[in-house]
């Protein structure tokens, strides 16, 4: 026994040893950054004719209040904390996501993804956030946001929902919904509140 | 025993740190991120071989996520203990933090939700922080050498300063300039190390002397050195030393294994021989951001077929 404590309290120690660096440059490691930023909102107006939105105005990035789930859990804001709170039992007390309230089903087979009880297997809720605008929307005008460095790449299965009213999970139609080659996906919002982002499952 | 746990202690020392991985591999340009799995031909796994993945976490305490799937607890320190029941013999293979490989995504509630390039240290980011983070890290491990990881290990950072104090305090020699950091620490001077002080003396880089690795790295031989002689002073002195620590570490360590379990691991290491520590050798260059470090594809597979594989 004392012998795997020692080797293990020797391992431990290099936990805190083992940072790499260049020797005259300070070059941070990696580390898990925050999720999400959100940057670049703009108001847009749909333009019917094409089915697609056009640059409005911008909108000061304070206008827009981005925040984790973990952090609408923590937050002091009672509301907050209660809206992602119902969004998640909603998503977590459903069989799986397609049995909310919601047209995620509709919005899917309408796209011809044949959905089984075995394929409704293969999507899962990758993250869910917080999305509140402190302003006025008119009608036909919504808020294209950006959520930075999501870590997906053009094409990749991706379609947001938004928690509306506090029970009904709205799609945000695929062609609203744009990965950059950045890794960024830009995504015009017509309703706030809690929001989900559905991606196919992994390995 | 105390020379080959003293040989374990400098081993990790110079290992640590990104440190360049031992030129008998031939580091060579052959250096990308791919896993094993996707190259390497499939072999015969040597019979019996018990694998757990230790990790080391960048975080002062386990947090109590409520609900997270993120966590911000990466792994800093990772290495794959393999015991061979065979030869009767152990190694560590010593895994750079920086390592790019595949990691594996965790959704809301848990599932794989698609992966990403990125440093190994990640892989411990998603999930609540506990047992299902550190799975995650084995799986990704796993992936990367193309071999089953059966168990893990993980501490966190504030196992340093728990150690050093039930050590007695480390004395070390302050040669490098920490008053950017911590004015107690100061230079020239022969202090006995507290609490956060040992944490700061073997872990802070910046703003400390010249930033470099390498003055680090003299730190914490140093401090390794000195701690190591204290805990098998200790240990060899004080009755229930060893359970005593255990107590202590209490939620800064977390296991799959059962008390029973740790119990018989550490019955069968007992009459094991410690080999020499293995590193992947490879290339450090600096990220958009970070550090990334790209291994040697035909070190990696050496590597992996000595150390998991029959070889004829």
């Amino acid at each position: 026994m004392k012998k795997v404590l020692a080797i293990l309290t020797a391992v431990a120690l290099l936990a805190a040893l083992a940072v790499p660096a260049l020797a005259d440059t300070f070059v941070g490691s990696i580390y898990e950054k925050d999720v999400p930023s959100t940057t670049g909102n703009s108001i847009v107006s749909h333009d019917d004719e094409n089915d697609s939105w056009v640059f409005e105005e911008p909108v000061d990035d304070g206008a827009v209040t981005t925040l984790t789930m973990q952090e609408c859990f923590l937050s002091d804001d009672d509301e907050i904390s209660y809206i992602m709170d119902e969004a998640y039992s909603q998503l977590m007390g459903a069989g799986d996501m397609f049995e909310v309230e919601g047209d995620l089903e509709a919005a899917m087979t309408h796209a011809g993804i044949d959905l089984n009880a075995e394929t409704r297997q293969n999507y899962v809720i990758r993250d869910m956030f917080y999305v509140q605008y402190d302003g006025e929307l008119e009608p036909g005008r919504g808020l294209k946001t950006t959520f930075v460095d999501m870590k997906l790449e053009p094409g990749d299965f991706l379609y947001v929902m938004v928690n509306v009213d506090g029970w009904y999970w709205t799609v945000v139609p695929p062609q609203y919904v744009e990965i950059t080659a950045d890794g960024d996906v830009n995504v015009v919002l017509q309703e706030f509140g809690a929001i989900a982002f559905v991606v196919e499952r992994g390995e | 025993m105390k020379k080959v746990l003293f040989l374990v202690l400098l081993c990790l020392a110079l290992t640590g740190c990104g440190a360049k991985a031992p030129a008998a591999h031939g580091a060579s340009e052959n250096v990308s991120s791919t896993s094993v799995e996707e190259t390497f031909p499939v072999g015969t796994l040597k019979k019996g071989l018990q694998t757990i993945l230790v990790m080391g976490l960048d975080k002062y305490e386990h947090p109590e996520e409520k609900r997270g799937y993120i966590n911000h607890m990466q792994s800093d320190f990772m290495a794959v203990v393999i015991a061979d029941p065979e030869t009767q013999t152990f190694r560590l293979l010593h895994l750079n933090r920086d390592t790019m490989t595949k990691i594996r995504r965790l959704g809301v509630f848990g599932d794989a939700a698609g992966s990403f390039e990125g440093q190994l240290a990640l892989a411990h980011t998603f999930g609540s922080g506990g047992s299902d983070s550190c799975l995650n890290a084995v799986h990704v491990v796993s992936k990367f050498l193309g071999v089953p990881i059966e168990h893990y290990m993980s501490f966190t950072m504030d196992s340093v300063p728990i150690m050093n104090d039930m050590a007695g305090g480390v004395t070390v020699t302050i040669k490098d300039d920490f008053s950017a950091v911590d004015e107690t620490l100061k230079q020239g001077e022969t202090v006995t190390l507290h609490g956060d002080q040992a944490l700061t003396f073997v872990r802070t880089r910046k703003d400390v002397g010249d930033q470099s690795n390498l003055q680090r790295m003299e730190r914490q031989r140093e401090y390794l050195s000195q701690l190591y002689v204290q805990l098998m002073e200790k240990m060899a002195s004080e009755d229930g030393f060893a359970t005593k620590l255990t107590l202590r570490l209490g939620d800064s360590f977390q296991t799959d294994y059962s008390v029973n379990g740790i119990s018989e691991l550490a019955e069968q290491l007992s009459g094991y021989t410690m080999e020499p520590i293995v590193t992947i050798p490879g290339r450090s260059v600096k990220g958009e951001e970070f550090m990334e470090f790209y291994v040697d594809q035909d070190a990696l597979h050496q590597i992996v077929n000595e150390l998991f594989y029959e070889n004829p």
